[in-house]
């Protein structure tokens, strides 16, 4: 797994949480706060989650090496 | 007069107690300022989604756009015959006059719809998310100018706190990387550091002359070439009297020309 491909992901999983966002709220606008707020949290830490992980064993290990 | 002057140009900076740090400048309480800026975005792009979307929309609909918008500040500018006026502030009713006369509502409505929900979706990825509170903090605050109460005071100061926040309001969120991709102004990051890989103007600290890594060393931007420091004291001593540092140091090397 390179580092371009890394980069893509991240921008790729951040742009869902765009998305999954824009579509929950724009779709069920104003009916219930609560179920619409849980699930852009849960994306949020979804995305943030794969970010870590990616960077931690991609873009460190490479480091290490320099 | 002597004693003024005396105690003036002592520089001295007095540092943030313990607790507003680990508030506004640690990463241990990212989890408070993401349900913030979640509730703050979550706000911004209801708002905003009213505003492009929909029947009642601003934006791209037959006939003029931002007509409701041009209703808003029709309202806002009456003097009512009695009670008081919505606007207390004259010269902010002459403002929205000058733009209710001159049909600006018909471009402003985009500016504020699609304002609102770029705020509120940089907000909750977490990007710019400083610069995106400032820009929802300064449309609470004209809607506040304007009589508009709400809940604007409430996003007003959420807002403040996420702008006094801003390095670790976004930990939680592409900020985590964009901050140190970018940099800042003051200290350029990794992709500033690569754009300017060929002016990095100092192999040894300019302060205490130890060796510095191009990688990882913090930088200072002056004068078109980047200064490394070995560590953030030295950077923070650097910043604070450039000259000093900098005009004794070897010869600066000639800013190549761009293309």
């Amino acid at each position: 797994m390179n580092k371009g491909l890394a980069l893509v992901g991240g921008v790729a999983a951040w742009a869902a949480v765009a998305v999954v966002a824009v579509l929950i709220v724009f779709n069920m606008g104003g009916k219930n706060q609560v179920l619409m707020f849980l699930p852009i949290l849960a994306a949020v830490a979804a995305a943030w989650a794969i970010g870590e992980l990616v960077t931690r064993h991609v873009f460190t290990e490479h480091e290490k090496g320099v | 007069m002597a004693l003024l002057r005396k105690s003036f140009e002592q520089k001295r900076e007095l540092r943030d107690p313990g607790l507003i740090r680990a508030i506004f400048s640690s990463t241990w309480l990212a989890p408070l300022w993401l349900v913030a800026r979640l509730y703050l975005g979550y706000q911004w792009l209801m708002a905003g989604s009213h505003k492009v979307w929909g029947e009642g929309r601003w934006i791209a609909v037959s006939g003029p756009d931002g007509l409701p918008l041009q209703g808003y500040w029709q309202r806002a500018i009456a003097i009512p015959e009695q009670g008081s006026a919505a606007i207390k502030y004259d010269w902010y009713r002459d403002f929205l006059t000058f733009m209710v006369n001159h049909e600006w509502y018909r471009w402003f409505s985009w500016v504020i719809a699609l304002g609102e929900t770029t705020v509120g979706i940089l907000l909750i990825v977490g990007a710019f998310a400083g610069l995106a509170a400032l820009a929802g903090a300064f449309l609470n605050f004209n809607f506040m100018l304007a009589g508009s109460a709400s809940i604007n005071p409430v996003l007003f100061v959420i807002a403040l706190l996420i702008l006094f926040g801003w390095k670790v309001a976004g930990w939680i969120g592409v900020d985590r990387w964009l901050l140190p991709a970018l940099g800042t102004p003051w200290q350029p990051g990794r992709v500033f550091r690569r754009v300017l890989k060929g002016r990095v103007a100092n192999e040894a600290c300019p302060v205490c002359q130890m060796p510095v890594d191009p990688a990882r060393s913090p930088a200072s931007a002056y004068n078109g070439l980047i200064y490394l420091s070995c560590c953030p004291v030295c950077k923070e001593r650097l910043d604070e009297q450039p000259a000093r540092y900098i005009a004794g140091f070897g010869p600066a090397i000639p800013v190549p020309a761009e293309g």
